[in-house]
């Protein structure tokens, strides 16, 4: 090649560089301006139908796409949100909502009392996902006005605002053009068979709309810029939200580790999260849950039908080598209610390890010296379950108590909890809240009419504490209500009939220049994408 | 009287020759395997594990940590002097928990195959001798299990009782015979016609005696080979249900518990699932490697 050739080359050649700069540079301009934010899942989303959806997963889809009325603060104080404020009648039954004006569906539609009715009607008619909540209980809804809205109860539910941030306000008109034929008359099927196939439609008016969803792997919200409640931090907001299911924690590390994730999820275990602190520019940020861990004894199934057997597994309990070796950051249980849901009685009764107590309430059963063998069954997967229970068994094994320990698929579990008869001496599960209100736990734990389900694996069945919590749903005053609540506890725990051991942190790792993550004492309502901002 | 002394000197004589031919054959087959430096260091590897195994707890370093034991500040040390392999999550020392699990792993084998073989072994050779419908009914069955693949069958099994490693040994022992059965099937099938049994028949000897004094010997070295080789894949196919939590329950710990609990705190600490995976390859290597020696050991003897 001649020197003139080569020149003619050279010149072509960074004629053609320039361009591709030019062209790549502009490309990558687009690409700064949005902000995309990544998390991991454990499992993958079911549905973001807001009258469908339950787990963890599906109730942050719902959240970020659909608004409720109202909102759960940090503390648990419920807050105005499509509501501007609301009164509740002399009698308990009916409380009115003045709704806010100018809040826009995802189609520029306003949302008004209208939708606000159909939601509701909406997922009583599905008896599906949160319905549980309000089916029996609300009678009617009627529109007072264009923003004004009236809920009829048929009972005193002193609950009732504390499950509301669960109704998620659907678009009436999408929904219904959306309709096919159904088993609900005039609304076809509610529209669930559209919301169940869609990718990148829905009916809300969330701070986020569906973008993508590529089921089994990744959901993708975008901003809805329109959105009524503005956007505080400008452009610094999360454009994108992917949400990836990721159940490799060691895939997810790495990931985390070369920046493709944004945000680690809660169901990781401590060692984990210390792996990922140690990562350059990642933060792990812990708070305590509305989560309590505990050993969860069948009170009707010998040898645990013996009151001074279930009180011997208590004192026999090491407590505080789970608290400060296995889960630090977690806080001390003191009764069924975890100390930040409003209605916890902080003076019950709380057990520690004593050997020698453990050891005078083994001689005092009826079983007493050939106590049959314990079973345990855990759930496959959650580490420090297992750590937990091969330490309780070391701790029984020197009184002579003999403990079987299983570990079980979760879907396995369920079906053990459905009869007593099934149900092991001791089930190692955790139950949360569903609202912001101690009657989540009391209800569902412990009321006769809730036996069968793996939250209430007791089967306390006690008369005098159904009849406790019974009265408290039914009592409007505060005072009055809290005493009640004290009381149904402190029997309860006089029944002893779980271990508590400990209310669960919830730790999540973010990359540093994630701002503005907010907890609340709700399941999933942290993971609020509005919440949060780029500080790059 | 003369006659029966005779006859008895006779049977002592030909019991005598038979012995020494045994004799020989066992001598010329441990020339053959001591030359067969593989099959030698795969007889070591096994014998080792074997030895390890039973003296388990005079052996590991700290015997206590294979039982309900919790150390939980000392968990997670990476391998040093006082822990050869580390510490798990637990606390416990990697390396006696590796012994003490290899102890269910190799238990396992010698259940399943201890079930399995016996029951194979009759099977095939009750249907390769009878023919007929017999054949047809117990070849079927074995024709339907072998389609199945073994962990899938197992996994199925396991999942409709509540997990423990006596089910595991039955769910893999439950499908394992189908594999002998076969083998057996068809040698009995081929061998039947042979002169040496039709003499037997034509003498009058009972259906029994023929399966089991004429037939059954004649299988023997196959099936011996199979078993060595069966036993690295009963390992692999135990320390499969184990790792998808169908196996041995905590506190104990067999090798594929020991990797599916490891694997959680990969690649940080590593030492958790290397040293067990290590392990239940050093196992296998073993058993094929001596499988593989008895093969061309018993595969001369056929020769001849």
């Amino acid at each position: 090649m001649s020197i003139r050739q080569f020149g003619k080359l050279a010149v072509f050649g960074v004629v053609v560089l320039g361009v591709a700069i030019t062209i790549v540079g502009t490309d990558i301009g687009v690409g700064v301006a949005k902000n995309i934010f990544t998390m991991s899942n454990t499992q993958e989303f079911g549905t973001i139908d807001p009258a469908r959806g339950t787990d963890y997963t599906e109730s942050y889809g719902m959240l970020n796409v659909y608004d409720p009325l109202v909102f759960p603060s940090p503390t648990g104080k419920i807050e105005p949100k499509l509501a501007k404020s609301w009164t509740i009648s002399a009698d308990g039954l009916s409380y009115t909502f003045e709704l806010r004006q100018g809040a826009k569906f995802h189609d520029a539609t306003e949302l008004t009392a209208e939708d606000v009715k159909f939601s509701m009607e909406r997922i009583l008619a599905l008896k599906d996902g949160y319905s549980w909540l309000w089916s029996g209980i609300v009678k009617e809804v009627t529109v007072d006005g264009p923003f004004k809205v009236t809920f009829h109860l048929s009972k005193v539910y002193a609950p009732f605002l504390s499950t509301l941030p669960w109704l998620f306000i659907v678009n009436k008109d999408v929904i219904l053009a959306h309709k096919q034929p159904g088993d609900f008359g005039e609304f076809g099927d509610y529209g669930t068979n559209w919301l169940a196939v869609t990718t990148n439609e829905d009916a809300g008016s969330g701070p986020y709309t569906l973008m993508a969803w590529d089921r089994g792997r990744e959901i993708v919200f975008e901003r809805f810029l329109d959105y009524w409640g503005g956007w505080p931090h400008g452009d610094k907001h999360i454009d994108e939200a992917h949400s990836i299911f990721l159940q490799e924690t060691a895939t997810v590390k790495t990931m985390l580790r070369r920046g493709e994730l944004t945000m680690v999820e809660h169901w990781r275990t401590y060692p984990d999260y210390q792996d990922m602190a140690k990562i350059p520019g990642v933060e792990v940020l812990t708070f305590l849950s509305p989560e309590e861990m505990s050993f969860k004894i069948n009170t009707k199934r010998p040898p645990t039908d013996d009151i001074h057997i279930r009180r011997m597994l208590a004192w026999a309990f090491d407590y505080e080598t789970v608290i400060q070796t296995l889960e630090p950051g977690s806080g001390p249980a003191r009764g069924p209610i975890p100390a930040s849901i409003p209605g916890h009685n902080p003076r019950v009764f709380q057990y520690h390890m004593d050997l020698d107590k453990a050891r005078q309430e083994l001689e005092q059963s009826k079983y007493y010296p050939d106590v049959p063998t314990i079973t345990l069954v855990l759930p496959t997967g959650l580490e420090n379950r297992r750590k937990m229970a091969v330490r309780f068994k070391e701790k029984l094994e020197p009184l002579g108590v003999k403990l079987d320990i299983h570990v079980e698929p979760w879907g396995r579990m369920t079906d053990l909890a459905t009869t007593v008869e099934t149900t092991p001496n001791i089930m190692v599960t955790s139950v949360s809240s569903n609202y912001p209100d101690a009657d989540t736990y009391l209800n569902c734990m412990y009321h006769s009419r809730g036996s069968g389900t793996w939250m209430s694996t007791e089967w306390l069945q006690d008369p005098v504490v159904d009849q406790l919590i019974d009265q408290e749903r039914t009592t409007l005053d505060p005072e009055e209500r809290a005493h009640i609540m004290n009381v149904a506890q402190a029997v309860i725990v006089e029944r002893c009939p779980d271990i508590f051991v400990y209310v669960m942190p919830l730790r999540v790792a973010i990359q540093d220049y994630l701002r503005g993550f907010t907890y609340r004492p709700v399941m999933s309502f942290y993971y609020y994408f509005y919440d949060w901002w780029f500080e790059k | 009287m003369s006659t029966r002394a005779s006859h008895h000197q006779v049977t002592t004589g030909l019991n005598e020759t038979r012995w020494m031919i045994i004799k020989d054959r066992l001598g010329r087959g441990w020339y053959k395997f001591r030359r067969n430096p593989i099959s030698l260091v795969g007889g070591v590897m096994v014998l080792l594990c074997v030895l390890l195994a039973i003296f388990a707890p005079y052996v590991t370093p700290y015997p206590k940590h294979a039982g309900a034991f919790t150390d939980f500040q000392n968990a997670f040390q990476a391998p040093s002097k006082s822990h050869w392999l580390g510490t798990d999550a637990l606390g416990c020392d990697v390396f006696t928990r590796i012994i003490f699990g290899s102890r269910i792993s190799l238990m396992l084998t010698a259940v399943v195959l201890g079930i399995s073989v016996p029951v194979g072994v009759f099977l095939g050779l009750i249907s390769g001798y009878m023919g007929g419908k017999t054949e047809t009914v117990i070849m079927r069955v074995t024709d339907v299990f072998l389609s199945l693949p073994a962990l899938v069958m197992a996994l199925a099994i396991c999942a409709a009782f509540t997990p423990s490693i006596d089910k595991a040994m039955l769910a893999v022992a439950s499908i394992w015979w189908t594999w002998h059965c076969r083998l057996v099937n068809g040698i009995t099938r081929s061998i039947k016609t042979e002169e040496f049994v039709q003499a037997s028949k034509v003498l009058g000897a009972s259906p029994l005696r023929i399966i089991f004094k004429d037939i059954l010997p004649n299988c023997a070295s196959p099936v011996i080979v199979k078993i060595t080789l069966d036993a690295g894949f009963v390992i692999l196919v135990g320390a499969g249900l184990s790792f998808l939590g169908l196996g041995a329950q905590p506190p104990a710990e067999d090798l594929g518990t020991m990797i599916s609990f490891g694997a959680k705190y990969l690649p940080e600490r590593w030492w958790m699932t290397v040293f067990p995976s290590l392990a239940i390859f050093f196992i296998i290597l073993g058993f094929n490697l001596l499988g593989d020696g008895l093969r061309d050991v018993l595969a001369v003897e056929e020769g001849v």
